[in-house]
């Protein structure tokens, strides 16, 4: 009879101690523990001025099959995003928020918050940039969403590249001799300032 | 006696068979026109005059017709289709068989009790065809276009009551009435101050703007304030108000469309082509759209992406967020740009006077995409967003879309894409007009085809229509063309000229905006004067410009600014607004 509740005791104590050893994810009758996989954003939260673009990453300590994530957001047109492998870019619309859920094999694994707002001083180029060819002239004009004091300050980081400039217009002349690259330019206003690149060489 | 019933009826036939032919003809087509008329003066396109006589010896006759410069006569006929002058009672078909048949293009006032005595009249006289009316009760308008069998050759809704407003689009809600009725024409009181921003507005939405004047300097005003009529009470006024536009140029500046945006330094039908034809000074962007399986509206010209992304996909059987993955690529390498959707091009725009012509490709005029819900959706999303109201028309080359327009949205002007006088149909080959296009080689029949499909007109430049412009004036057709590769478009009688090099025009003149209204004797008895101008840009430059001292009284003087400028060939000249100054 003693054998008998010794051997209960055993029973017991073996099936808590199995019950102890399972995690909710990983699902019972488990004799080792499964290791976690751990599956994060590079930013749990991203600021998007309008027209601006950023990535975020997945990150994973195991090697993630790329193909079974998936993105998906609650309001397409504040934010517009694409999956290249692990990285998600994107690309503000619209003043506003949206959430985007990203979910591996159907189950949701991680939730990324988007404000987009509107920059204070940007220039009328939805890509921040301007593509010219050597002797040619454009005008850009700088947008800024208060009145503000002072003179617009346009720079350029060329000596190849003439920027005459009468307020928030810039004609921009590109010498023929100027050689082909890409050169930073700005325009500052009221204590903000919007940078932009001069693209020379189609 | 058999030989004499043959010949009693041989004749019976010659004299009724052409008049049966005739009343065919003359409710379809307007056989017969009246050329509009014009004086020697400097101005592209000649604003069109409409004597309102107040005595029936006031219209011009005999040798006085041809050097009045008067292309239209304006009367208001009672229910008994009768005009009461002040010097004589005439049937209106008496006058018009008196006075102005094959001389003036006759426009009748009407109201709610002459309207159906009108339509009656026209019934019983074949002959009027080519004829406009006039209103300022949208009902009376509205009549007229239901009315088979009443053609006129265009409607003119007359708000000489209404008090213009400062800001450019009050100005919409008379556009939209008068869209509704099919009146291609707006008249407006002459002397209201702000009626140089209806005018300009106006032009900008393809309305022909008339301004009713009282006086000569009033007549001069409307001129130079860009009225595309005047309606004068004294032939004279017209006459003397011309002489002082003997220069060659514009009197308000011409539209100009960046032809799918800018397209020198960007990608056709692109964010950046668009937000530059902003930055430019274009007035107007046009860009094509196109509709793709989610029922969404995208930019594009093609109906494929081939040409413009290089990836072979056609759009109607693609997603948005599938498009999005391909880059534009004429500057793919430098822009990473997508094709933007509708709605990305509205946010670019809508807080600027940039308006949109929106060319409707859609599948290249394919039915079914019209039973998909195409136009639906387009409107919808116009719609959405009301900061966009008056910014934007249509043009088309393809009937499925003009007709539902018209059933939809017939608040919204659509300009027919036509291919030049002697054009052909269309530039795909699908014939959606039923072949009523062929026979538009001459001004009547075209009016007639753009009268039934309440259209207004869109082509392709060619020369002819700088000999053609004035008449589709006279009858409420704005002459806009496309495409230009250069500026040749200023020696033209244009109103909106689409271009591949819109940019081109940034930092010509568009605008006189001196900033003090003072004058010494020297520089009035000189004829030159340094005044602050602004480029289509707004770029704002001084310019030394002409005089044009129009009247004097004393320290007062009203006078025009007349600037030239060579822009590329072309020869460019434009006047300023009238323009009362204090001499020093």
């Amino acid at each position: 009879m003693k054998k008998l509740y010794l051997l209960a005791i055993i029973t017991a104590l073996v099936c808590v101690f199995s019950l102890y050893g399972c995690t909710p994810t990983e699902g019972g009758g488990s004799d080792t523990p499964a290791p976690k996989q751990e599956i994060t954003l590079t930013k749990s939260e991203v600021t998007l001025v309008k027209g601006q673009s950023d990535t975020v990453t997945v990150v994973s300590e195991k090697k993630l099959d790329t193909l079974s994530l998936k993105w998906s957001c609650s309001n397409d047109n504040v934010v517009f995003y694409k999956k290249e492998g692990v990285n998600l870019q994107l690309k503000g619309l619209a003043e506003g928020e949206a959430i985007l859920t990203l979910k591996m094999s159907g189950k949701e694994i991680a939730t990324l918050k988007v404000n987009v707002v509107m920059a204070d001083l940007t220039v009328r180029l939805p890509e921040g940039k301007i593509v010219l060819s050597k002797g040619s002239t454009a005008t850009v004009q700088a947008h800024s969403i208060k009145e503000g004091s002072g003179d617009y300050v346009w720079q350029v980081s060329c000596d190849g590249i003439t920027v005459e400039s009468q307020g928030k217009i810039a004609r921009i002349t590109v010498s023929d001799t100027c050689p082909d690259g890409e050169y930073d330019a700005t325009v500052t206003y009221s204590g903000n300032t919007c940078t932009f690149k001069i693209i020379i060489g189609k | 006696m058999k030989k004499n019933i043959i010949a009693l009826f041989l004749i019976l036939a010659i004299i009724f068979i052409p008049s049966v032919t005739l009343t065919a003809n003359a409710r379809s087509v307007f056989s017969q026109y009246t050329t509009a008329r014009t004086l020697t003066s400097g101005l592209n396109l000649q604003p069109t005059a409409v004597l309102e006589p107040e005595n029936y010896s006031d219209i011009p006759s005999g040798s006085q017709v041809q050097s009045s410069g008067i292309t239209s006569v304006l009367v208001t006929p009672n229910s008994d289709m009768d005009v009461e002058f002040k010097d004589k009672t005439v049937s209106f078909t008496d006058l018009f068989d008196a006075k102005l048949r094959r001389l003036f293009i006759p426009v009748l006032r009407l109201t709610a009790e002459t309207v159906e005595p009108f339509i009656q009249m026209l019934k019983n006289t074949y002959y009027i065809a080519d004829i406009v009316v006039l209103s300022s009760d949208v009902k009376v308008l509205d009549a007229i276009r239901k009315d088979s069998v009443a053609t006129v050759a265009n409607s003119v809704y007359d708000l000489t009551d209404v008090t213009l407003l400062s800001d450019r689009y009050t100005n919409w809600q008379y556009i939209a009435e008068a869209n509704k009725v099919y009146a291609n024409t707006v008249m407006f009181n002459g002397s209201e101050e702000n009626f140089p921003v209806a005018a300009e507005y106006l032009s900008a939405m393809c309305k022909v703007c008339w301004a009713k004047t009282n006086s000569l300097t009033e007549t001069v005003s409307a001129i130079a304030s860009g009225a595309t009529g005047v309606v004068v009470k004294n032939a004279d006024y017209f006459k003397d108000a011309m002489a002082y536009f003997s220069k060659k140029g514009f009197a308000k500046a011409q539209n100009v469309a960046a032809h799918r945006g800018i397209t020198s330094y960007a990608n056709e039908n692109s964010l950046t082509a668009v937000s530059s034809a902003i930055s430019e000074g274009a007035t107007h962007a046009e860009i094509d759209i196109q509709f793709t399986h989610d029922k969404n509206i995208v930019i594009s010209h093609d109906s494929t992406v081939n040409r413009t992304t290089g990836v072979n996909a056609s759009i109607e059987p693609t997603t948005v967020s599938h498009l999005k993955t391909f880059t534009l690529k004429d500057y793919s390498a430098k822009y990473e740009e997508a094709i933007p959707t509708l709605e990305e091009v509205i946010d670019a725009v809508s807080d600027t006077d940039l308006i949109l012509i929106i060319e409707l490709k859609l599948e290249d005029g394919r039915t079914q995409v019209v039973n998909k819900g195409a136009i639906e959706k387009f409107l919808e999303i116009m719609r959405a967003h009301p900061e966009m109201d008056g910014k934007w028309f249509c043009i088309t080359f393809f009937r499925p879309y003009a007709d539902k327009m018209r059933e939809l949205a017939p608040e919204i002007s659509v300009g027919f894409l036509g291919a030049g006088a002697s054009g052909y149909e269309n530039d795909q080959g699908i014939r959606t007009w039923d072949g009523e296009w062929t026979g538009m080689s001459n001004i009547s029949s075209k009016i007639a085809f753009m009268h039934k499909f309440r259209m207004v007109l869109d082509e392709t430049y060619t020369s002819e229509l700088n000999t053609t412009a004035q008449d589709y004036l006279a009858r409420g057709y704005l002459q806009n063309s496309w495409t230009f590769n250069n500026l040749n478009h200023f020696n033209s009688k244009l109103n909106i000229a689409t271009s591949n090099v819109a940019e081109q025009c940034s930092m010509l003149i568009k605008e006189f905006t001196p900033t003090e209204y003072q004058i010494t004797s020297q520089e009035l008895a000189s004829g030159k004067l340094k005044v602050m101008t602004e480029n289509y840009c707004g770029w704002r430059v001084e310019r030394t410009c002409d005089v044009i001292t129009v009247s004097k009284e004393g320290n007062k003087v009203q006078i025009l600014l007349y600037y030239n400028e060579t822009a590329g060939s072309v020869s460019y000249g434009l006047y300023s607004q009238l323009m009362t100054y204090e001499i020093i």
